[in-house]
């Protein structure tokens, strides 16, 4: 770290108490120099570590940090103000009361884990302790974290992950040339190596300051510095964190696509394997530098973990004492140390009684030894991917940086094998670790908000979701707000005077061409293109299977114009299916989705038309107006589609009109509906209506099984027009026999089945209820199931579960309400 | 042009247009006018201190007011001759969408007219098929010189200069929801418009505030619009 001496100190707070730090200073390298030598209790032993790598590689500085856990403090600066605690030890690090565990290390030999924690009965009891005793930070309570999370989208010619002398050069380069380069250094500065090596002298100091000059004068090459590269995706994209870009974030995710990439992340040292390795004070050396550069004292590794990503392969070079990238894909390059053409092979493993030692830490991630290790492979988990997966060595948060070298040099001695054929074992994204927070980013989840979304919440508006949609459910009374009274008072509104739904979620298209209806009777299972010009008829669009994909309306507006409206979860598939089958065909059709701009609301009851007529000069009677017929009209002055359709059962009009126009046309209907003691109605009391008419709703008592003839609905597949989308299918089905249908029923007494609930039939399962309400007509609760088509007629028994017993019921053909259509056209 | 509003909040006679952000707005204190049948904020603080914020830093404005119309056709392999005032954009090989001013709604249409009629065949289809889409979507105004900044943490569209110039058009993901993003330099100031589903109108405003933190992003008005036009 350079330390600016002269510069002001800052506070911040370790454990409570106030810590110093300078300009330049990390977390850790400010609390070494107040005096802190532990900075971790080990994940299993609980044993006192203290700094090894210094570089954000190992596990033995990860604290808790504003409340986000497992911050490798080496590499974090010091900012005033934050709050710095320990992790994974109790009550403090100095005096763990938890390193009993390293007394009991022969309870917890290699695979422990696995043979004794058997569910149900060991785990249950354990696991609470296990999660206490056992591991690495907490995870901070929902919403604590420090700042926000936010995501990022560059793009650039070139990216170079490392900013030492390699990457530097490289960026010069590149940078000459005029390419757009992004140059990634999770280091606090430039430098790489150079910055710390003292032995390196001056040439190097002034080579490093003239590179980082060079680099500074290019515009066209930016440095993110400090911020780590973790992966590196399909398409050359780079997943990169950079640490409190601004005072609001704590992190933010940038995703950098580059046409290439060069990997100049440079080697490190790794830690040798010897009894008690890992205790306070043994640290890799930086001032050994000389002697790992020119003799090959330690065991330096490429960082070749990017490289690996990048589907490079790793190939044991005896020489170098290092594996080797070999077989780079095009894109990308790699230069400096991490190729390791500047290595020199050094002895590697200590004698016998060391290895065989439960206190020479391979991995000090998770307190693997190299007798774990021995000890697996005695097992038989002798092949390095295996032993990954048994010991979990490599897999902790330094993902294998520090013991993948030690780990492959334990196995190969083990089984007798070279070191290349031992292998390595895969790297994958993310390396280093990363928070949850930066890869999810912004809190923000999209929402779909219908044009009277206010007017809802002020008329007292329980909200549920549908998709991103936010749909009301019921209103709230001032007298009531118990949804079964609601639900029913607006109920009782549409069934004896008037009601108004907002239906603006459904999916609108607007159809535009000569050759719409060639289009529509290929898609849809009916016949649509000999439909006349305002008349509305409903559809059914089937798959190549005669599967039930989504239904809606369609309606004509004109000889090349259609509006069609699809269910409100489905619409983006209808859309995309209609243009997929579109393609090729060489039609003039042009289909344009509409449904944002659209707002529509469904006024239905006895008393629909003596509000509507009161607001529109359009003629509204059964003559003028009838059964699915649609016109264009103004109502309120507003222009608007009415559809005269009937999805609850009573008179009534779907009215389509500019989104703009939502919350004013809303609360002239409700106003104009006044004296008719109109209410407005929602989702549930819908659905109760809807189920009194038997109307399916597709997906909901329909699966992705469900064929029309099975659903009841054979009708609405006309076999005799020419070719259509699951016309085969459909043929076939339709002289087969069916074995089970959607059939209607009513419960013989008191009793309310869930949706899904269970059929029997002579005590075996025969079948399930799709949706099942309580039916104000009827008296008792009706719904639909699926059941075995030779009980699908009228007064056949079945028994349903409802909360844990059987209740009786029985099948109706009919309609449970108005089975005769009459008071839709009335 | 900006006519005082009547008083809002009450029952109006006559339809008044409510962009999706109407509700965000009058919570938000900002006062609202009629603006070509729309009721649009005129000014959320002070309009001179928008518009420098703005010259400075960036800012954002509802400009779902925008007339915006989506042309299909065969019509449209040759370039669209439309006039001054109104923008074509090309969001596929024979689909284009038109932006202009509200202003300009009956020049534009009559070209489209006479698009329609140019040399018709009447044993072809017609070469241009017109659907207005102003209410289809809202349409945010970003301008400032840190506009591309905020854009890049909610969208992965290169905006580099040399993929999104001045001028032309992208479609992706915005804040995870399909937008439109049209390049439109506002008196030399970088500049764009983001165009998403109606119904998205909300929370993509929230987005893209909370997007624009670290640049001090705030709303701008109709008034701070015509002096930033100047």
């Amino acid at each position: 770290m350079s330390v600016d001496e002269r510069s002001e100190t800052i506070r911040f707070e370790f454990c409570g108490k106030p810590v110093e730090a300078r300009a330049g200073d990390t977390v850790a390298s400010a609390l070494y120099r107040s005096g802190q030598r532990i900075f971790t209790r080990s994940f299993k032993y609980h044993r006192p570590r203290g700094l090894l790598c210094l570089s954000g590689k190992c596990p033995n500085c990860l604290m808790n940090v504003d409340g986000v856990p497992n911050v490798r403090a080496c590499i974090t600066p010091a900012r005033a103000g934050m709050r710095v605690r320990h992790q994974n030890a109790y009550p403090s690090l100095e005096n763990d009361w938890l390193a009993i565990a390293q007394r009991f290390d022969w309870l917890m030999p290699v695979g422990w884990y696995y043979k004794t924690m058997t569910y149900p009965s060991a785990w249950h009891a354990a696991e609470p302790y296990i999660r206490k005793i056992a591991g690495l930070g907490e995870p901070p309570p929902a919403g604590s974290e420090g700042g926000e999370y936010e995501h990022n989208y560059r793009h650039a010619e070139a990216a170079i992950i490392g900013g030492g002398p390699a990457g530097l050069q490289t960026a010069v380069e590149l940078g000459s040339r005029g390419e757009q380069v992004m140059l990634i250094d999770d280091q606090p500065a430039l430098g790489g190596h150079l910055r710390y090596s003292r032995n390196s002298g001056v040439a190097a100091a002034e080579l490093i300051a003239d590179l980082i000059g060079k680099v500074q004068k290019l515009s066209n090459v930016e440095v993110l510095q400090g911020c780590y590269c973790f992966g590196l995706y399909e398409g050359n994209l780079l997943g990169i964190v950079e640490p409190n870009p601004h005072p609001n974030a704590a992190e933010r995710l940038i995703h950098l696509r580059t046409r290439r990439v060069v990997i100049a992340t440079g080697a490190y040292e790794a830690p040798l394997l010897f009894r008690n390795n890992d205790l306070v004070g043994i640290m890799l050396s930086t001032a050994a530098q000389r002697l790992i550069r020119l003799h090959g004292v330690a065991h330096r590794v490429p960082d070749a973990g990017l490289l690996s990503q990048a589907g490079a392969r790793l190939e044991w070079d005896g020489g170098k004492g290092a594996f080797v990238s070999v077989d780079l894909p095009s894109h990308v390059a790699a230069v400096g140390d991490v190729t390791g053409a500047s290595f020199i092979a050094a002895s590697r493993l200590p004698p016998e009684q060391v290895m065989a030692s439960k206190r020479a830490f391979v991995c000090l991630c998770t307190d693997v030894s190299s007798k774990d290790l021995q000890d697996a492979i005695a097992e038989g988990f002798d092949h390095i991917e295996t032993l990954k997966r048994y010991t979990t060595a490599t897999m902790g948060p330094c993902q294998g940086r520090m013991c993948q070298l030690s780990a492959i040099s334990v196995c190969a001695h083990e089984t007798q094998r070279s070191m290349g054929a031992t292998g390595t074992t895969t790297s994958r994204p993310p390396n280093p670790s990363v928070t949850l927070g930066a890869l999810a980013g912004a809190r923000h989840h999209p929402t779909r908000r219908t044009p009277m979304h206010y007017e809802h919440d002020a008329l007292g508006a329980v909200w549920m979701d549908m998709g991103e949609w936010k749909r009301p459910r019921f209103y709230k009374t001032q007298t009531n707000s118990e949804e079964k009274a609601c639900v029913e008072e607006e109920y009782r509104a549409v069934r004896e005077r008037v009601g108004l739904i907002d239906v603006s979620t459904l999916g609108k298209l607007d159809f535009k061409g000569r050759d719409c209806g060639k289009l529509l009777d290929k898609v849809y299972a009916g016949r649509l293109s000999d439909l006349r010009p305002d008349r509305v008829r409903y559809a059914v669009l089937c798959d190549e299977a005669g599967i039930m994909l989504d239904d809606g309306t369609v309606s004509r507006l004109a000889d090349d114009q259609y509006f069609i409206t699809t269910t409100t979860g489905n619409l983006e598939f209808v859309e995309q299916w209609l243009e997929w089958w579109l393609v090729g065909t060489g039609w003039d059709v042009h289909i344009t989705n509409m449904t944002g701009g659209v707002a529509a609301v469904n006024l239905a009851g006895p008393k629909a038309r003596d509000v509507l007529a009161k607001l529109t000069s359009c003629g509204l009677d059964t003559k003028a107006f009838p059964y699915m017929a649609c016109r264009r009209a103004e109502v309120a002055g507003v222009q608007a589609l009415l559809m005269r359709i009937g999805f609850v059962g009573e008179t009534g009009w779907e009215i389509h009109f500019p989104a703009e126009a939502g919350a004013y046309l809303w609360r002239t209907l409700l106003d104009a509906g006044r004296e008719f003691d109109i209410r407005p109605f929602a989702v549930e009391a819908q659905r109760l209506l809807r189920l009194e008419k038997k109307h399916v709703i597709v997906g909901v008592d329909t699966d992705a099984l469900t064929n029309p003839f099975e659903a009841g609905m054979g009708w609405v597949s006309k076999l005799d027009k020419e070719d259509f989308i699951g016309r085969a299918a459909l043929r076939r089905l339709s002289g087969e026999e069916l074995k089970q249908i959607l059939a209607g029923f009513i419960m013989n007494e008191e009793a309310l089945p869930e949706d899904g609930a269970a059929i029997l039939v002579n005590g075996r399962l025969a079948g399930r209820v799709t949706s099942a309400r309580y039916s104000p007509v009827n008296r008792k609760a009706v719904g639909l199931a699926w059941v075995p088509a030779e009980l699908a007629r009228p007064g056949a028994e079945i028994d349903v579960r409802v909360g844990g017993r059987l209740a009786r019921a029985h099948i109706t053909q009919q309609a449970f309400y108005d089975p005769e259509g009459a008071r839709l056209r009335m | 042009m900006i006519r005082k509003a009547r008083a809002c909040g009450c029952r109006e006679e006559s339809p008044i247009k409510q962009t999706a952000l109407f509700n965000t707005h009058q919570h938000s204190g900002a006062s609202l006018i009629e603006h070509h049948g729309w009721q649009v904020p005129a000014c959320f603080s002070n309009s001179e201190d928008e518009a420098a914020r703005v010259r400075e830093s960036v800012g954002v404005a509802d400009v779902s007011w925008m007339l915006k119309f989506d042309l299909k056709g065969y019509g449209l392999k040759s370039p669209l001759a439309l006039g001054e005032g109104a923008f074509s954009w090309a969001l596929g090989p024979l689909h284009a969408l038109v932006t202009c001013d509200p202003s300009s709604r009956r020049e534009v249409m009559d070209r489209f007219q006479g698009l329609r009629t140019a040399g018709a065949d009447l044993a072809l289809p017609p070469p241009v098929y017109v659907t207005e889409v102003t209410s289809v979507y809202a349409q945010f105004l970003l301008v400032g010189p840190h506009c591309r900044e905020v854009l890049s943490t909610l969208t992965s569209l290169n905006l580099s200069e040399n993929s999104l110039p001045n001028l032309s058009c992208g479609q992706s993901s915005l804040a995870h929801v399909h937008a439109i993003i049209l390049r439109q330099d506002l008196q030399g100031i970088p500049a764009y418009q983001l165009l998403v589903s109606r119904e998205y109108g909300e929370s993509m405003w929230e987005s893209v505030l909370h997007a624009g933190h670290e640049f001090h992003l705030s709303p701008f008005g109709l008034q701070a619009q015509q002096f930033l036009k100047v």
